[in-house]
């Protein structure tokens, strides 16, 4: 494995990580104002 | 939980400045980047190259009479080639042949020093012929490639009557030869030496021989690429049997094309003997097929000697990136894990990334490289960049909550209040490894500027940037910052930290480090400086060189040179019988030692001669008895050599000669011992025309290396823990406070240097640093949390609270910063830089010793002995408050 093969393979890595927290925190979010409105429903 | 309001009156210079940080963001990042920007095009031009000079105390008497000398009697860049047939003698056409070949493509090979190859195919391993009419000549042993056996026994025959050729060049047994070459050490280059032998000495003689010699390059010619023409087919042998005939050229192999025989042997090679392969045979203008069986091996090549050794190494250089990578996904899935959040993987990461550009850059301007046996290093400070910026990102998150989700308050107090143990941290990180420079090694001082830089650098990123890139980064979710107080991480800390400040838990620990510390000094008596085995330790010990190197050694006792130079007052000093007896003795002496396989020097061509031209009776086999019988002798053998050849064993006025021990290892305690037995040999024996000077070649060098590191090893250990008590003792305002937090780490030392001699780590030039930056790096821990403690004390007043509080806290932060730092440097076991490897866990080892011992050993002596500096924050707090009250009432 040279140099550019490792940055390619950390910075798709991190990307990765990135991309997958902001999508578990918007189902979080998401879920969260789910249940705030059906709370103010009852 | 500490509210930070009280330590905030004492620090309402780093608020301020944290204030203003952020108010002039733009400039600041601007001005940051640019110059980072500028460091990381530098670290672009970076190499990996390591000068062998660097490597060596320039200043130590022996090393000028090595740099003095080296250029013609041989310096400690020796090559050691060794053929080896599987059967019969090396006295064959086809097995001499080669050995003519393999020699003359060494004396090819970049950086090679053409007057100092020994072997019995190079035109300076002379014999003396008797002519008729008693007429003497030294002669070539091979003057060209033998054609018939007549040749192959003649040449046997001068072997065996040869004192210096026979158990010197060529094995007792006859089964191996040795072609020795010494290096132009400003011309080494590593890489380049190890593929030029790979491929054009050993490769078409060995792995890719076929049994056709093939036409070499011609050397009038070298840039000139030379087809792989059939010289000579040897009967029997795969190639006659494929029917490949004198003049022929093979352009191809299983339809590769190949276009010298460096290539044709390169393609034969990974294939397994009785393979069959397709051979494409120009013959005039028509191309035909030849097929070939792959011959089983019929000879062994093993190659020696450090140039050897240091071409492995860079051809394993390419492990750093693996390791890189696998370290760097590792981490970041970590911190992740820890953070809740990809801002926390994300933040040390442009710390480290930050501080590695200022870092590097700094190398190239300085003008040092990268040496493949330091890489650890810069993993371990990059490691200790991330722990603080994990420090940061903990403390921003307290902050975060503790400041109702003011994102900016948060920034500015996690900055004030990190601050001084940051800052504190890096200047003891930094300023331990400064130490390094007393060792008048230039590697070494190279190394610790580095080291120092790079780790100050850290404050630029942690200190200066990190509130701006706070500001830009959106503010973590709430339900993020609070999922750390929850968990099972928090719940093992809460447990552990409650058994450890228990009453059995603080017997526990001080019985279990009293132990430990005492075992550790006994183990620790076994530390050597150098190396301790006779192996390689940079490579494994199953490793191709060592494997290679054992084999030379067991064939012919020693091959790594020490030179002692004879240095006459005066002209014609060497022609002196009793310098020359002297010289004798010497050799008889040392070689009694037994470490010292053989010894070389004009008194054994002297004497030679002198029995040569009485008939080859051995009575003769002495040193003339006066000077005039000297010179004829001499004269006798050097009349018909130029000058460059003489020149290896006496100066041209025969001023100055050598004597050349050739040891079987260098095993430091090894070579303290020969060096005494010479310092004992040449006190007893003084000469009236010349004396001995110690010391060139391998054993020379490394003896004055070892020597500086015995000097000044204490002294550096001294002022590494000198320096961090000073700084200690300016960031606590006590002279307590160093002894608190050095303890932890000194007996952390004792564990490390007993494990390093239980491990058989010898102290040498690329352990030193390493090991001296492990002794600065320990401390950290200790500062966050005693620092924390001081903090707690301030808001609650009570002392076994506060270490608590601390525990839980920062104590945490630190376990996790030591669970990454362990993990940076433990990857490092997996190279095959078997000295990486070891450095790399004992680095492991040593950041997990230092951070048991400060989050167990600091915290029960601070609760045993309740130091006076921190109790005295809790009565100034106290004193306090009544004056805030009032003034609180007042407005």
């Amino acid at each position: 494995m040279g140099l550019w093969e490792s940055v390619i393979i950390v910075t798709v890595f991190s990307i990765g990580v990135i991309v997958i927290d902001e999508f578990i925190h918007a189902r979080r979010r998401k879920r969260r104002e789910r249940e705030g409105a059906a709370r103010v429903g009852h | 939980m500490s509210s930070g309001t009280t330590g905030g009156q004492d620090k309402r210079a780093l608020y301020w400045l944290g204030e203003r940080l952020i108010d002039y963001r733009h400039p600041v990042m601007i001005v940051v980047l640019i110059i980072t920007g500028y460091f990381a095009y530098l670290s672009s031009q970076l190499k990996l190259e390591t000068s062998f000079g660097d490597l060596l105390p320039q200043s130590h008497p022996f090393v000028q009479i090595h740099n003095k000398y080296a250029p013609t009697f041989g310096g400690a860049n020796n090559i050691q080639l060794m053929v080896e047939v599987r059967d019969g003698d090396i006295f064959t056409v086809p097995t001499l042949a080669r050995i003519y070949r393999i020699t003359e493509e060494m004396d090819r090979v970049y950086g090679v020093n053409h007057n100092q190859i020994d072997s019995i195919g190079h035109r300076t391993t002379r014999y003396l012929r008797a002519q008729s009419g008693g007429f003497l000549k030294a002669e070539p042993v091979m003057l060209s490639v033998p054609k018939t056996a007549d040749d192959a026994a003649q040449i046997k025959r001068i072997v065996h009557n040869t004192e210096s050729i026979y158990g010197i060049l060529v094995s007792l047994d006859d089964r191996a030869a040795l072609v020795r070459a010494n290096f132009i050490e400003s011309r080494l280059d590593h890489r380049r030496t190890f593929s030029e032998i790979n491929e054009n000495v050993i490769a078409p003689f060995q792995e890719g021989w076929i049994g056709a010699m093939i036409k070499g390059r011609d050397p009038l010619k070298p840039d000139q690429n030379a087809p792989a023409v059939v010289d000579t087919v040897y009967r029997g042998t795969a190639a006659a049997d494929a029917g490949i005939k004198v003049g022929d050229t093979i352009v191809s192999v299983n339809g590769k094309p190949v276009g010298n025989r460096a290539e044709l042997a390169a393609a034969i090679k990974p294939f397994k003997p009785g393979t069959e392969l397709s051979l494409g045979v120009q013959r005039g203008e028509a191309v035909e097929t030849a097929k070939l069986m792959v011959p089983e091996r019929d000879m062994d090549i093993f190659v020696a000697g450090e140039p050897r050794l240091y071409g492995w190494v860079y051809s394993y250089a390419s492990d750093v990136f693996w390791i890189l990578t696998v370290t760097y996904c590792l981490e970041w899935l970590l911190r992740w894990m820890y953070f809740h959040d990809w801002r926390g993987a994300l933040r040390p990461t442009l710390t480290g990334l930050i501080a590695a550009f200022w870092g590097l850059g700094f190398v190239h301007i300085i003008g040092f490289a990268l040496d493949p046996l330091i890489l650890v290093m810069p993993f371990l400070i990059t490691a200790r960049a991330v722990s603080h910026a994990i420090q940061m990102h903990d403390r921003y998150y307290e902050e975060f909550e503790r400041h109702k989700w003011n994102q900016r308050e948060a920034i500015v107090a996690s900055f004030a209040e990190l601050f001084v143990p940051t800052f504190s941290g890096i200047a003891t990180d930094a300023l331990g490894v400064l130490v390094i420079i007393l060792v008048p090694i230039r590697m070494l001082f190279n190394l610790a500027l580095v080291a120092s830089w790079w780790i100050l650098a850290i404050t630029v990123a942690e200190l200066l940037l990190n509130p701006i890139v706070y500001y830009y980064l959106r503010a973590p979710d709430p339900e993020v910052v609070l999922a750390r107080d929850r968990g099972w991480y928090k719940a093992l800390i809460n447990r552990v930290t409650d058994w450890n400040l228990s009453g059995t838990g603080k017997i526990t620990v001080l019985v279990f480090w009293g132990v430990l510390a005492i075992i550790g000094a006994y183990l620790m008596r076994g530390l050597i400086v150098g190396d301790p085995t006779s192996a390689s330790p940079l490579v494994w010990s199953d490793s191709p060189y060592n494997v290679s190197h054992a084999h030379i050694q067991d064939k012919f006792g020693g091959v790594e040179p020490l030179i002692v130079v004879a240095e006459g007052h005066d002209r014609d000093a060497m022609k002196d019988p009793q310098v020359l007896r002297t010289m004798e003795k010497f050799q008889r002496f040392l070689e009694r030692d037994r470490d010292v396989g053989y010894s070389f020097s004009l008194t054994d061509i002297l004497r030679a001669v002198n029995m040569v031209f009485h008939e080859l009776e051995p009575k003769w086999g002495v040193i003339p008895n006066t000077s005039r019988d000297v010179a004829q002798t001499f004269f006798i053998f050097f009349s018909g050599s130029p000058p460059t050849e003489t020149a290896k064993y006496v100066d041209p006025s025969y001023t100055t000669a050598h004597v050349t021990f050739f040891a079987r290892n260098h095993k430091g305690d090894n070579i303290a011992r020969i060096i005494k037995r010479c310092q004992e040999f040449m006190a007893a024996n003084p000469m009236d025309k010349a004396e001995f000077k110690l010391a060139g070649g391998l054993i020379g060098v490394l003896a004055a290396a070892n020597d500086e590191l015995v000097r000044n090893d204490l002294l550096m250990n001294f002022l590494g823990f000198g320096t961090i008590y000073i700084i200690v003792l300016f960031t606590y305002r006590s002279w307590a406070a160093g002894v608190y937090l050095l303890a932890p780490l000194f007996i952390s030392n004792i564990i490390i240097n007993a494990a390093m001699a239980v491990l058989a780590i010898g102290v040498n030039v690329n352990t030193l640093p390493l090991v001296t930056v492990g002794v600065g790096f320990g401390i950290d821990y200790g500062l966050y949390i005693m620092s924390r403690i001081i903090e707690e004390i301030r808001v609650n007043g009570d002392l076994e609270l506060s270490i608590r509080e601390a525990l839980v806290t920062s104590g945490k932060a630190v376990s996790f910063t030591a669970v990454c730092m362990v993990m940076s440097t433990a990857l490092w076991t997996f190279s095959n830089i078997r000295f990486n490897a070891v450095m790399g866990g004992l680095l492991a080892v040593w950041m997990f010793v230092s951070f048991v011992a400060s989050e167990t050993l600091l915290p029960v002596m601070i609760s045993y002995f309740r130091p006076a500096f921190i109790l005295r924050e809790a009565a100034r707090a106290r004193a306090r408050q009544p004056v805030a009250a009032t003034a609180a009432a007042v407005s």
